[in-house]
């Protein structure tokens, strides 16, 4: 079927299988234009109701979601109702079979399984390289990179991006960070694991920056810390790699490397570009454009097409094969590069290093 | 690291000469050095706006190759 009428069928599945309540005149994401369909359990301000509703109804339906795919882009017939299932039960349950009836069995029904929160998002024991990090005083949350050691002090810290832990030179020296990160539900307190100790400075009007990288001390936080699993995206994730922090390696085009970052996680990559001179990032709203020099950029290098990074990422350490280290995530675009899914910016470590007076362990 | 033609070092020092030629222009946000398309040389990497910008841009620049890779806005991560 063609889209529109895939969105059509999906309406009608909203209304007649779920029970679900209309909301015109509700702009939607995507400019489709349809109404938006709400659970109307979940609008109900009486819980007793509900409860009672939820009970009655809704069981069919629960852990089901709707889409639309398309399996030929080109084909404009080629659309098809998306059933997304979380449980092998619901395969062939009643409710599955309703919606294959009003969609005349142009659906495909695809099992999901129980969709949970990426580890990288949530409060960590062990704390893990590539998992999201804040400081206390912002909204956003950003990526923990790697452990190292302040050379001036010795102190144990974390590093990652200034526009992660010191929000673009604004967040003062000492304030603590938080793992989680403020986005994901971080509590200043009892989830502080380090303070803010240094940050290099990041200059605006044309000047040209090195690196986008701070470290904060690792304070006493009483959890366990893995400083070298380089973990995957599986549930529970699995070690795919062992981080080397001796051997920093400097990048070449056509390389192959890999992050675990706070958004997308573990990722493999290819170097695009070296020696990037002239790159010009906005840092964020009310700040401007910041220009670095002497940067790599890399896009994706995998079979399911996925962006290497996206935002949350920044502060991810990137590695070769080995795990050696070879730069600090920071930016990147959300077009251009392989499979036109963006190209990710990041400090070649060596910078790094000398930057921040820092030795990775 | 792939067996190219050009060094790296012969790579940055025409790199230089493409800066000062076109790091000014409107919608170049930024200039490196990447493979060319059939992978066996270095090439001149050039990252701009817009697609329109890129028609702006020489084929060749003094024996490299010049790939333009189109990628919109780039944002703090």
């Amino acid at each position: 079927m063609r889209f529109d009428s895939a969105l059509e069928v999906q309406a009608r599945v909203f209304r007649e299988v779920f029970d679900f309540t209309e909301l015109s005149g509700v702009a939607t994401v995507g400019g489709a234009e349809m109404g938006l369909f709400v659970d109307p359990t979940l609008l109900d301000d009486d819980p007793k109701r509900a409860r009672a509703r939820k009970k009655a109804k809704r069981r069919a339906v629960e852990n089901i979601a709707l889409g639309v795919s398309q399996s030929d882009p080109d084909k404009a017939d080629s659309a098809k109702l998306a059933v997304l299932v979380q449980n092998r039960l619901q395969l062939n349950s009643s409710a599955v079979e309703r919606i294959g009836d009003i969609a005349q069995n142009e659906v495909e029904i695809i099992y999901i399984g129980r969709q949970v929160p990426l580890w990288t998002t949530t409060r960590l024991n062990p704390i893990k390289l590539g998992c999201s990090v804040s400081p206390t005083t912002v909204t956003y949350a950003g990526t923990l990179g790697c452990f190292c050691r302040d050379n001036a002090t010795g102190e144990i810290c974390i590093l990652s991006n200034n526009h992660v832990l010191a929000d673009v030179n604004r967040v003062p020296l000492g304030t603590t960070v938080k793992q989680q990160g403020a986005l994901d539900g971080g509590t200043s307190g009892p989830d502080d694991i380090a303070e803010l100790l240094r940050f290099v400075h990041i200059q605006f009007g044309g000047m040209p920056n090195s690196v986008d990288a701070a470290i904060a001390k690792v304070t006493a936080h009483g959890r366990q810390e893995d400083r070298a699993g380089i973990f995957d995206n599986s549930t529970p994730s699995a070690q795919v790699a062992t981080f080397r922090p001796g051997t920093a390696v400097t990048a070449s085009p056509g390389m192959t490397v890999q992050k675990t970052g706070r958004t997308t996680c573990h990722t493999i990559g290819r170097v695009r570009t070296v020696n990037v001179n002239n790159y010009l990032v906005n840092m964020g709203a009310g700040l401007g454009v910041a220009r670095f020099d002497g940067q790599i950029t890399i896009d994706m290098n995998m079979p399911d097409k996925l962006p290497f990074s996206r935002s949350g990422d920044s502060g991810s350490i990137i590695v070769d094969q080995q795990g050696n280290p070879v730069a600090l995530l920071f930016a990147g675009s959300k077009s251009g590069g392989a499979g036109n899914l963006g190209i990710t910016g990041a400090n070649p470590i060596s910078n790094v290093m000398a930057q921040l007076g820092i030795s990775l362990i | 690291m792939v067996n190219s033609k050009h060094s790296m070092e012969q790579a940055v020092s025409i790199q230089k000469d493409f800066e000062s030629a076109y790091a000014k222009m409107s919608g170049v946000v930024g200039i490196g050095i990447g493979l060319n398309r059939t992978e066996d040389d270095l090439a001149i990497n050039v990252s701009v706006t817009k697609p329109s910008q890129a028609k702006a841009l020489p084929e060749r620049f003094n024996g490299l190759d010049v790939v333009v890779d189109v990628v919109g806005r780039i944002s703090a991560f």
